[in-house]
């Protein structure tokens, strides 16, 4: 139960740092940070209190926690590093162009620009 | 002689997944042609062997109702032959121009995660494909380094990256309430939260309406193949995957209020398309109400749609944009000064004539057979988006030809062909006098909208990245309250 409230909470940090902040670093922090509960929720699914790894061995008398959530979390760890690691490199590539990763300004500069995108 | 091979449905993942690292291996133009030939005609003798065999059930390993179960049957033979096709003949167009080794080997792998969400049954297994082909998507799109394509990217991955974010917390809860990830074993009630966080994500990946706003800035940046190929198959994976889920009872209700999205998005899309003058953005902004049209016909008439469009989409998205290249002009006004070469415009036309739904084309075909299956509601929103799309379309067909040498390239030709082959072999199943006249009516409608309404400039407000979180939130709220309200 515990492992929920926590999942839970984290993935409303970071649902309110999206939908808040204008920086976009930090809007990337939220979105990692949800990832992050959303990880913790699919764990904490196959989570056994007592169970051992999901490893068979000889003589194993004991319960086994879920092997497949881990399985998918494994997966969708390397997904979310992935996909973080591309959009910073495109944040870096916005700051070295604009000057800034706010999001207003870097909207308010493109319209200065030819005013087709924002 | 008949070779007589065991086929799988995970060969159509794994092929074209094995040829692309060779693509960066070998860095001539000659082997890349060698290699994309192998893969497109493998991918195809593939997918005949299967049909052969059609339905096919596999499971992964081995592992009988553990390892991932892949199903092989008529909505994937749809799909997965509109995938191979448009991939396939942009390819052809590419060797034409100077691409690098880095976009064979990305939109091979691109064509291995199409290929995965056709077949696929797995909930985690299509979060795995959302992603990369996303990832895919991005790279395509930012490869000509303006900063202007790194910005469509990065609203595109921001939006992205947040909903598949909350896919996986819904197929972790469905697999935390029924202990499967199996679409075809799922037992038992999926609560609306759930229910909507399953399928919003899956809406913004098959571009409509509300939730879609990354598509026309992303569509009408990118280079002219990878706009075919975005517009052709990429939109095309989240409409599969959501025919799959809302075929299995626990999901049919959700049915209702992907309709009323789909409708919506039907008509706001030709509404934005006639009041844009940037060629390329009408393309995009069709794109969103055409795919309004697939979801709305469901699993049967809505692939066979899926896949017309996709040809005709990639026609009419490599005639327009080899223009826009040749020129370097986006807007209407300008191009009317250029015109087009005169091969060229009969193509254009042949696919303007397509998603027209003119009697004869391949979309007339898959229009009337949706829009007579749909109720008294859908009838009527479903008939004025066409006469929308018939007057954003007289507005490229407007801008008028030029005499010139005449050359038939051979990707214009490809697509050409299957539009006017499949509207003329199976015309029966569409004609019937009623849509003769339906079709001859909202032509004549259409023409009269484009010769009488000026188009006016919209604002682009809705495309801006915290306002499209904002309509994410809400199309996501009321999902969740339809569904809500249906229980």
């Amino acid at each position: 139960m515990m492992f929920y409230i926590a999942a839970l909470s984290l993935i409303g940090i970071g649902l309110y740092v999206v939908l808040t902040k204008k920086n976009l670093v930090k809007v990337l922090i939220g979105i990692s940070i949800a990832d992050s509960g959303v990880n913790l929720l699919l764990i904490s699914v196959g989570y056994l209190k007592g169970g051992t790894a999901p490893i068979l061995e000889k003589g194993l008398n004991k319960p086994m926690v879920d092997p497949v959530p881990q399985a998918l979390v494994l997966t969708a760890i390397v997904i979310g590093v992935a996909t973080l690691a591309l959009a910073m490199a495109v944040v870096i590539d916005v700051k070295r162009h604009f000057g800034t990763v706010e999001l207003d300004k870097v909207i308010k500069m493109m319209r200065g620009g030819d005013g087709s995108d924002a | 002689m008949s070779i007589d091979i065991h086929v799988y449905p995970s060969l159509l993942t794994l092929v074209p997944m094995l040829f692309a690292p060779l693509f960066l291996l070998f860095r001539t133009k000659v082997i890349h042609k060698i290699l994309a030939t192998l893969t497109v005609l493998l991918d195809l003798l593939i997918i005949y062997k299967l049909m052969l065999a059609m339905p096919i059930d596999e499971y992964t390993g081995g592992w009988i109702l553990r390892g991932i179960h892949l199903r092989f049957d008529n909505l994937s033979l749809i799909y997965t032959l509109l995938f191979v096709t448009v991939i396939g003949t942009s390819w052809i167009s590419s060797f034409k121009k100077n691409y690098p080794p880095l976009f064979y080997f990305l939109t091979s792998i691109l064509l291995s995660t199409l290929n995965t969400s056709a077949i696929t049954l797995d909930l985690f297994n299509i979060y795995v494909m959302l992603e990369l082909s996303s990832i895919i998507a991005y790279i395509l799109i930012a490869m000509k380094e303006n900063w202007k394509h790194l910005w469509a990217s990065l609203k595109y991955l921001m939006i992205s990256y947040f909903a598949f974010t909350m896919y996986l917390t819904a197929v972790g809860l469905i697999y935390m309430h029924t202990g499967t990830l199996d679409i075809t074993r799922i037992s038992g009630e999926i609560s609306p939260i759930i229910a909507s966080m399953l399928i919003v994500p899956l809406l913004l990946k098959s571009g409509v309406f509300p939730v879609s706003m990354w598509l026309p800035a992303a569509h009408s940046l990118a280079p002219t193949e990878v706009s075919a190929i975005l517009s052709g198959s990429f939109v095309k994976m989240g409409s599969i995957v959501i025919f799959r889920l809302t075929s299995t009872p626990i999901l049919k209700h959700a049915y209702i209020p992907i309709t009323f999205i789909a409708l919506l998005s039907a008509l706001i899309g030709v509404i934005l398309a006639y009041n844009e003058s940037n060629v390329k953005r009408i393309l995009a902004f069709s794109t969103i109400s055409q795919m309004g049209f697939v979801l709305a016909g469901g699993p049967i008439y809505g692939s066979l749609h899926a896949f017309n469009h996709g040809i005709f989409k990639s026609l009419l998205f490599f005639t327009v944009g080899d223009q826009v290249e040749e020129t370097g002009h986006y807007d209407i006004k300008a191009l009317k000064h250029a015109k087009f070469p005169m091969y060229r415009y009969i193509f254009l036309l042949i696919g303007i004539l397509g998603i027209a739904g003119v009697p004869l084309f391949s979309g007339f075909i898959s229009k009337s057979i949706i829009i007579h299956h749909m109720p008294l509601y859908g009838k009527i929103a479903l008939i004025l988006a066409s006469i929308g799309t018939v007057a954003s379309m007289a507005k490229l067909a407007s801008i008028g030809y030029r005499k010139s040498i005449l050359k038939i390239p051979s990707h214009y030709l490809i697509f050409a062909t299957i539009t006017v082959f499949v509207g003329i072999k199976y015309i029966n199943y569409a004609l019937s006098s009623w849509a003769l006249i339906e079709s001859f009516i909202v032509i004549a409608i259409g023409l009269a909208i484009f010769l009488m309404l000026h188009p006016k400039h919209i604002p682009r407000i809705l495309e801006k990245l915290d306002i499209m979180v904002i309509e994410y939130m809400l199309t996501l709220i009321s999902m969740w309250a339809i569904l809500y309200i249906q229980r």
